[in-house]
């Protein structure tokens, strides 16, 4: 569904990133892992278009991203960003009710389609809370629902990108999360992209590792495949240890 | 766009009873405008009057006199008030929403005095018999100019506004402009140096039907205008990415906006000069009380900031009678230390930005 060709970015004459070429399938969810400043911010934001790309192409369902119409690229691409920056004192449910901005929805639906996405990412025990009020995790799932519910008029599989969406998460949460966005991946043919820093929860829960270090796609496949002690080694600069855990999972420590 | 239809439920019954409040305060003081001032005028007759004057009745028994004080002056300053006032706190709520911060008012921010230059140079430096347009037309020039000139200067890596930047600009903006008004002010011949002193220190008699005709135009205009915005400028206050993410075109929005308010500012700050501080505090108060959502602040903005300007202009024309205070005082005597009281409660946020 969405396929990356001879991507090429550049700012101020410094290669950001450098994509000959990458693909997924509907469906698949997608850990894209790499030291700090590998690239992975950059990646989605490219995709997203809010960097330019220097040179190449990046086409969603086949069809280049600058030529899809606005409003139907907001029902199939949803970006959840690493943090917000609102000020203002919405309710939570009004800042996920937002995320019907793009949609063709009644009243009705649009309070129902914000409980079942606020139940879903575990919010909406606080719907009526002001927004600027809530922790940074809790701020976090917010806009998650806000994004899946953005998503849920998609015609097509739609493309859901990730900037750590873990990262301000208690571990409970973390896999909560994760979990929704699985089944999401499962049961309603989701695409997703989503940075993580957890080797083990790349294993755990994607399909496949993008793993980038400085601007490149050093190595691509299925978790266990890629996550070599070897390859920590050589990208991270760690040498970890590798276990096993009683479903035959790999376990990094 | 269906976000559009969207509302909390908790908020339906509040809607309905604010509107009815402020409705019946706005009423009860257009009231107040039209029997209060120098001379004030029994309250009963002056009601009969208003009836007569669109029920074509004959039940008042004012005289002639008072009559036409009621006709000739307060009616039509009344009106002004209203627009004047609905127009300035709605660019105030626009105005804020569009740097994403609370404090950003097209006063401190710099656009009005902005505005007050083009229309000085108008007044001293164009011919005076077309000045009823083109002083309306420096002053949006002016404001135009001035919006765009701080919201570049203002606008972050991160694609937010910073408040000190904001703030400054509006300093340096307002120091620039008040020279040249100043220089204005010297070379000005004894007519238009009368009209400059007159808007300088923002008042409302000055009203007239050219004025009333296009403040209440563009009063309209942007309500209409506005109002369709509301929901993607809701979008736009989670970030520019964000709203992009979400399908509105950022920066045809921005520009969009930027152009209406400035045309809104230059129409309120030529109609009657520079009145301060009603479009910090009524998009403030609104917030406050009913919270951000445009599609709720901005009328209800408007509404409250007519209800206000014309209290402040009663204020002026009661407070030392017979004389008048301007009426840019008052809003100035009460916005300021509101400003402060903000300030205040802005400043965790502020020491981080």
């Amino acid at each position: 569904m969405l396929t990356i060709e001879n991507l090429l970015v550049q700012q101020e004459h410094r290669q950001i990133l450098n994509l000959p070429a990458a693909s997924l399938v509907s469906g698949e969810l997608i850990a894209v892992l790499g030291p700090n400043g590998a690239g992975k911010s950059s990646l989605i934001k490219t995709i997203c278009g809010e960097w330019p790309a220097s040179t190449g192409q990046i086409r969603l369902h086949n069809k280049p991203l600058p030529n899809w119409p606005r409003h139907l690229l907001a029902r199939h691409l949803g970006v959840l960003p690493q943090a917000s920056q609102l000020s203002f004192p919405f309710k939570a449910q009004e800042v996920v009710a937002i995320g019907a901005t793009p949609l063709n929805l009644n009243r009705h639906d649009i309070n129902q389609a914000v409980q079942k996405w606020m139940q879903a990412t575990d919010t909406w025990q606080f719907a009526d809370r002001l927004y600027p009020s809530l922790s940074g995790g809790e701020r976090q799932r917010v806009q998650l629902a806000r994004v899946l519910l953005q998503l849920s008029q998609a015609e097509r599989a739609p493309l859901l990108l990730l900037d750590e969406p873990t990262s301000a998460q208690d571990l409970g949460q973390q896999h909560l999360l994760l979990n929704l966005v699985k089944s999401l991946c499962q049961k309603n043919n989701f695409a997703v992209i989503s940075i993580l820093h957890d080797l083990n929860q790349a294993n755990r829960y994607a399909d496949k590792v993008w793993l980038l270090q400085q601007g490149e796609l050093v190595a691509q496949g299925s978790p266990p495949q890629v996550l070599q002690p070897e390859t920590v080694m050589k990208i991270w600069g760690y040498q970890p240890e590798l276990f096993f855990n009683s479903q035959g999972q790999q376990i990094l420590v | 766009m269906s976000y559009a239809k969207y509302l909390p439920a908790s908020l339906h019954g509040w809607r309905r009873s604010i509107w009815l409040v402020m409705g019946m305060l706005l009423l009860v003081t257009v009231l107040l405008s039209i029997i209060l001032g120098p001379m004030t005028l029994p309250a009963k007759q002056s009601l009969l009057s208003i009836l007569d004057q669109f029920l074509g009745s004959e039940l008042s028994q004012l005289n002639v006199f008072q009559t036409a004080i009621i006709w000739e002056l307060r009616w039509p300053r009344t009106l002004l008030a209203l627009f004047i006032g609905a127009l300035l706190a709605l660019c105030g709520a626009v105005t804020q929403g569009l740097f994403r911060n609370p404090l950003a008012d097209p006063g401190i921010i710099g656009v009005s005095s902005g505005a007050g230059l083009g229309a000085a140079i108008a007044i001293v430096l164009l011919p005076a018999s077309f000045s009823y347009l083109t002083t309306p037309v420096a002053a949006f020039l002016g404001g135009l100019i001035t919006t765009l000139l701080v919201y570049r200067l203002a606008q972050s890596q991160n694609g937010g506004t910073s408040v000190l930047i904001l703030l400054l600009a509006g300093v340096a903006v307002a120091a620039f402009s008040g020279a040249i008004i100043g220089f204005m002010t010297y070379i000005a011949n004894d007519m238009a140096l009368r009209e400059l002193t007159l808007w300088g220190m923002g008042s409302l008699n000055a009203a007239n039907n050219t004025s009333i005709w296009l403040s209440s135009m563009i009063c309209l205009c942007l309500l209409v205008f506005y109002q369709l915005k509301a929901p993607a400028l809701n979008a736009f206050l989670l970030g520019e990415a964000e709203a992009r993410h979400l399908g509105i075109n950022v920066e045809k929005l921005k520009l969009q906006l930027i152009v209406v308010t400035a045309i809104g500012i230059g129409v309120a700050v030529s109609a009657t000069g520079i009145i301060g501080f009603i479009s910090l505090v009524v998009p403030h108060l609104v917030r406050m009380t009913m919270g951000p959502d445009h599609r709720l602040l901005l009328p209800l903005s408007a509404l409250t900031g007519a209800t206000l300007l014309l209290m402040a202009d009663i204020g002026a024309r009661v407070l030392l009678a017979p004389a008048e205070l301007p009426v840019g005082l008052v809003t100035a005597l009460i916005g300021a230390p509101f400003f402060a009281f903000l300030l205040i409660q802005q400043r965790k946020r502020l020491s981080i930005l």
